[in-house]
């Protein structure tokens, strides 16, 4: 089964946590991913759900200089970004709850 | 210039697969710069991606990917279209407008009193309203022509540039104030409201076309009928291989070096590239300019009216862009994919 599929909604609300932490890049989001064992998402995945993020108003981008000179889009998480997390959690529990007991996990 | 445009300074600092990376990405990207210009800051990313990644001795593969060309197409997904860079937009577009302006109110100057006062607002509204969507129309009339006749590239681009001229010539003589011109208006058949009520009509059921079929292909674009060139194939590869063709006739026969195919087409694109910045400044110094001479000859009416003119531009066009930001967004993908198959092209060859 084509992973990719299945991780497209969960993706999104990963990163949405990952930026809830605190302010943070695209590095350090392709990094914190990857140490989660989602190394494989890299490739045309990331920015569109980044896009898709700040689209729905979830999460806000500001540009700043890095450390090592390129402008840098630092992203952050907004209330209506918070509420969603929080929803997408909850869907998430009872959505795989669901399916453990289906699929007889 | 915008401060992520300044990333090629920092890219020199790559070294090794990193700096092949770029210069890959780069290549890649240039094709999706065009009029709106995000190029700037998706690269000012990527050279961020891998200066972190070289410094931490990171292989290129751990923060873009396997497939570069994937990672272009996400990095292109996930542009978002602010304000700001649709007002930069909307300057580049404006700058034959402001031509046009200046043309009538040159022509109110030489015929001062001629025929019936249209006040400069006038014309600024209904320009705002109806240049962008008249040009998106025509562009898709102009294809459907030219698949009606059989043959699309030049064919297509004549049939689209006659109507254009046809239409400009019609809006130019709805206000025009030259007798010679105002004669020629009433042979006309259209009214003004009538023509404005045509367009917007068509314009609208275009825009639901066009956001129908983004809908439907929201994760999965298509790039096959992308910018209303449905067969987006060799056919265009070709015509592009016929202009280099003549390019490399000329350079020889001057006796200059001649770039290969692929170095050739990403100069092209880069200079069109820059042409798009210093379009954007030529508008800015007209405006400027119009703004400085109607102050100095103290025509304060005129430079009050000039400014109201620009407001509306501003607020029409702006709305009018983030609503087709979809359309654009295509059209990049399309040109990456171009650039993608000149590189495979020449790679075989």
């Amino acid at each position: 089964m084509d992973e990719s599929q299945l991780l497209k909604g969960i993706l999104e609300a990963c990163v949405l946590q990952l930026v809830n932490r605190k302010e943070t890049y695209g590095y350090e989001i392709i990094t914190a991913l990857a140490e989660s064992g989602f190394d494989n998402i890299i490739e045309g995945t990331l920015y569109p759900v980044l896009g898709r993020l700040e689209k729905k108003n979830y999460i806000q981008c500001r540009k700043a200089k890095s450390p090592l000179g390129p402008i840098r889009k630092y992203y952050s998480i907004t209330l209506e970004g918070e509420v969603a997390l929080k929803e997408y959690k909850e869907l998430y529990k009872e959505i795989t709850q669901k399916a453990n007991t289906l699929l007889e996990l | 210039m915008k401060r992520e445009d300044f990333y090629e300074e920092y890219a020199n600092n790559l070294e090794g697969e990193y700096k092949a990376a770029y210069k890959k990405i780069d290549g890649m990207l240039h094709f999706m710069s065009g009029e709106f210009n995000s190029l700037g800051s998706n690269m000012s990313e990527v050279v961020d991606l891998l200066l972190t990644a070289q410094k931490e001795e990171k292989p290129v593969s751990s923060v873009l990917g396997d497939d570069l060309y994937a990672f272009c197409c996400g990095m292109i997904n996930g542009t978002k279209f602010s304000i700001k860079e649709c007002v930069i937009q909307y300057l580049f577009r404006l700058r034959f407008l402001v031509i046009g302006f200046l043309f009538l109110s040159f022509g109110d100057l030489v015929f001062p009193g001629e025929g019936e006062e249209i006040s400069i607002i006038v014309v600024g509204i209904y320009i705002s309203i109806v240049y962008l969507p008249l040009e998106c129309l025509l562009s898709f009339l102009a294809f459907k022509l030219g698949k009606y006749v059989g043959e699309k590239g030049k064919i297509c681009f004549y049939i689209k540039m006659g109507l254009q001229l046809v239409a400009w010539v019609v809006l130019v003589l709805q206000f025009t104030e030259i007798p010679v011109l105002m004669q020629l208006s009433d042979l006309v058949p259209l009214e003004m409201d009538t023509l404005l009520l045509t367009v917007l009509c068509g314009f609208i059921e275009w825009t639901k076309y066009q956001r129908k079929k983004a809908a439907s292909e929201e994760e999965d674009i298509k790039l096959a009928d992308l910018v209303f060139t449905e067969d987006f194939d060799e056919s265009l590869y070709d015509e592009l291989q016929k202009v280099y063709g003549k390019y490399q006739k000329k350079r020889t026969k001057r006796k200059k070096e001649v770039l290969d195919f692929v170095s050739w087409d990403e100069k092209k694109l880069k200079q069109f590239s820059i042409g798009d910045k210093w379009g954007s400044v030529f508008y800015c110094v007209l405006v400027l300019g119009f703004l400085g001479v109607s102050i100095c000859t103290m025509e304060f009416e005129s430079t009050f009216d000039f400014i109201i003119f620009l407001g509306l531009q501003i607020v029409t066009q702006v709305l009018i862009w983030r609503f087709i930001s979809n359309f654009q967004k295509r059209l990049y993908m399309a040109r990456l994919k171009l650039h993608k198959k000149i590189v495979e092209m020449s790679i075989e060859e």
